[in-house]
């Protein structure tokens, strides 16, 4: 089965929406939610060790020179992904585990999503399908993710389930969990590898741990951070003003997630990605899912309207205070109304899901 | 209670009567404490990560807190592993106590997961409930290779890949790699001198199969100490029907 959505235009994820259901059921794939930044934030893993001494100069500063030539970044990318058989079910945290398998059968699943930067302003538009679990559902799902600096919001416009109204979330940090997935690391390493806000491989703490290997026949360094259960490594070209080539996440020294990523030489920024493959695996190193994402548009250096990295909930949403822990309704007015749970703490499914995912497979 | 730690702890309890079948009555206590745990212990668990055999001869430790009605902390390492217990102020800590967790020498490879149980002993000798920090990691040989395991994904049946693997020495030692062999007829294991005079190899897999597959890399090695052992680098792929 091939299931797949199209990207929205900037300032909602409303419209242009496209699920396209396509040839023989084949792969299911959930949405990628990178598992490192998780896995620290529910407390799973130590402060991090360095291995060697700290990043060589000439990396360092050639990722602060890619990063300051790159002030805005506007990139629309397509994904493929495809999910075997039972992946979801097996990555699933215990209580989301489903009693049926899940996927039941191999499923493709398709998406054109945008990733925008203006300095440590993101936005992130996904429209990846997602699963409901336990449930095992595949469903649309669009998911609009922005931080600022001073706040940052998640927006469902097509709510969290099937039928559910429009949703949105305040979180409690001001700073955006989706920039940090593993899709669209190898974007956010290349260039804004020194914002540990953006990228989920901060160049400043990670270590070369005095490995080099050929990677397609370049010679590429690599650096780690250590976090004891958890390894993050980035294979640095040095061929390439030291780009990551392959990013890797491992868990007791098991392979989880890796991302082999292609490059081309682009006249302001030097070298951007075209694209990359991403692989999944689970504790017994079978594959559950790979995802092969290829750049449809580029742009650097764009002026970028403010108000993109900013979501104005429209009236109807239901809005999830991750600050109060609170959740409101917006009336028909786009202002708060009733509590619907009154000081509960509900900060939102969607950071219950991002935690469970750091058990398995992620989103 | 068991488990709080400093925290204030409230519990009420009603009791709802009757006497000789007469209206109810209730009648309703309290209690508010304190909790103040006997011993606090940083860090809560030992997560070494993957180690090898020679870095895990410097011990790990583990800082104590006791509370003034303790005197003393017996403690008991799981199989393979020592705990010593000794002052941490002689030593210039501001914990209580500290444990020094260290592995025997002979003791196994592989994954850990056990807990380190340190049981306080008041002053006037009574044994008091146990606390337990966990012990978990990998402990490796001294020579691992970089990557543990080659994963190519889905690949079309037909094609070739070729990755590189490095053997290294986490604690810097010497050793030597006196063979490098596959079994199988897919892979081709070749080093590659061109750049260091490390211990880099090259393997060459041709993908053949549908579905799961695996072949693997055999190394030979030769620790500084004369000691042989494997090492083995399984390279994996999904096959998929070629073009």
């Amino acid at each position: 089965m091939k299931f797949g959505n199209r990207a929205e235009p900037r300032q909602g994820a409303e419209k242009r929406a496209v699920m396209r259901v396509i040839k023989s059921p084949k792969y299911l794939s959930p949405r990628v939610v990178l598992a490192i930044p998780l896995a620290i934030a529910a407390g799973l893993v130590a402060s991090p060790r360095g291995v060697g001494g700290p990043a060589p100069e000439a990396a360092l500063a050639a990722i602060r020179a890619r990063q300051e030539s790159v002030k805005t970044l506007m990139v629309e990318y397509k994904q493929t992904e495809v999910v075997a058989k039972g992946a979801k079910s097996e990555g699933a945290a215990p209580l989301m585990k489903p009693t049926t398998i899940v996927p039941p059968e191999e499923t493709t699943l398709e998406s054109v999503d945008r990733l925008l930067i203006d300095g440590e302003k993101v936005r992130c538009e996904d429209n990846h399908p997602s699963w409901l679990m336990p449930q095992g559902i595949l469903q649309e799902q669009k998911r609009v993710s922005v931080a600022n600096g001073s706040g940052a919001k998640v927006f469902f416009p097509t709510g969290l389930g099937p039928g559910a109204t429009p949703t949105g979330v305040i979180q409690r940090e001001p700073r955006s969990l989706d920039v940090k997935a593993f899709t669209p690391a190898p974007l956010t390493t290349t260039f804004r590898g020194l914002d540990p806000m953006i990228s989920a491989f901060p160049a400043a703490d990670m270590k070369p741990s005095g490995v080099t290997l050929l990677i397609d026949g370049a010679l590429c360094e690599e650096h780690v951070i250590d976090y004891s259960d958890v390894i993050l490594s980035s294979w640095l070209d040095t061929t390439k003003d030291y780009v990551p080539r392959r990013l890797r996440l491992q868990r007791q020294g098991r392979l989880l997630e890796q991302a082999d990523v292609t490059y081309r030489r682009h006249e302001t920024c030097g070298w951007s990605p075209t694209s990359w493959v991403c692989n999944y695996y689970s504790g017994h190193a079978t594959i559950l899912r790979s995802t092969s994402v290829q750049v449809l548009d580029f742009r650097v250096n764009e002026p970028q309207p403010a108000e993109q990295f900013d979501i104005r909930f429209p009236p109807g949403t239901t809005v999830r205070d991750g600050r109060t822990l609170k959740t409101n309704e917006l009336s028909p007015m786009g202002t708060c109304g009733k509590y619907l749970v009154p000081g509960r703490c509900y900060p939102g499914s969607y950071h219950s899901r991002a935690i469970l995912g750091t058990g398995g497979t992620g989103g | 209670v068991r488990g709080s730690e400093g925290e204030p702890f409230l519990t009420r309890l009603r009791a709802l009567y009757s006497a000789g079948g007469q209206v109810q009555k209730t009648a309703e206590w309290s209690l508010k404490a304190v909790i103040v745990p006997a011993l606090r212990l940083n860090p809560p668990a030992l997560r070494f990560g993957v180690r090898s055999d020679r870095q895990l001869e410097v011990p790990q430790i583990v800082r104590i807190e006791a509370n003034d009605t303790i005197g003393a902390i017996d403690c008991q390492a799981p199989p393979g592993w020592t705990a010593e217990i000794t002052s941490g102020q002689a030593e210039s800590h501001p914990a209580d106590f500290l444990a020094k967790v260290k592995r025997k020498p002979d003791g196994n490879f592989g994954l850990i997961s056990g807990v380190i149980r340190f049981c306080p002993v008041d002053r006037e000798g009574k044994r008091l409930p146990p606390k337990e920090a966990g012990l978990i990691g990998e402990i490796v040989r001294d020579v691992v290779a970089n990557p543990r395991e080659i994963h190519h994904g889905r690949r079309p049946c037909g094609m070739t890949a070729n990755e590189t693997v490095r053997l290294v020495s986490p604690s810097n030692r010497p050793f030597l790699v006196k063979s490098a062999t596959s079994r199988s007829s897919d892979l081709q294991v070749t080093r590659v001198q061109e750049y260091d005079k490390g211990w880099l190899y090259t393997l060459q897999l041709r993908f053949t199969g549908l579905g799961e597959q695996e072949a693997s890399a055999e190394f030979t090695v030769q620790d500084e100490d004369g000691e042989e052992f494997k090492l083995v680098v399984p390279a994996r792929y999904y096959g998929l029907q070629g073009p």
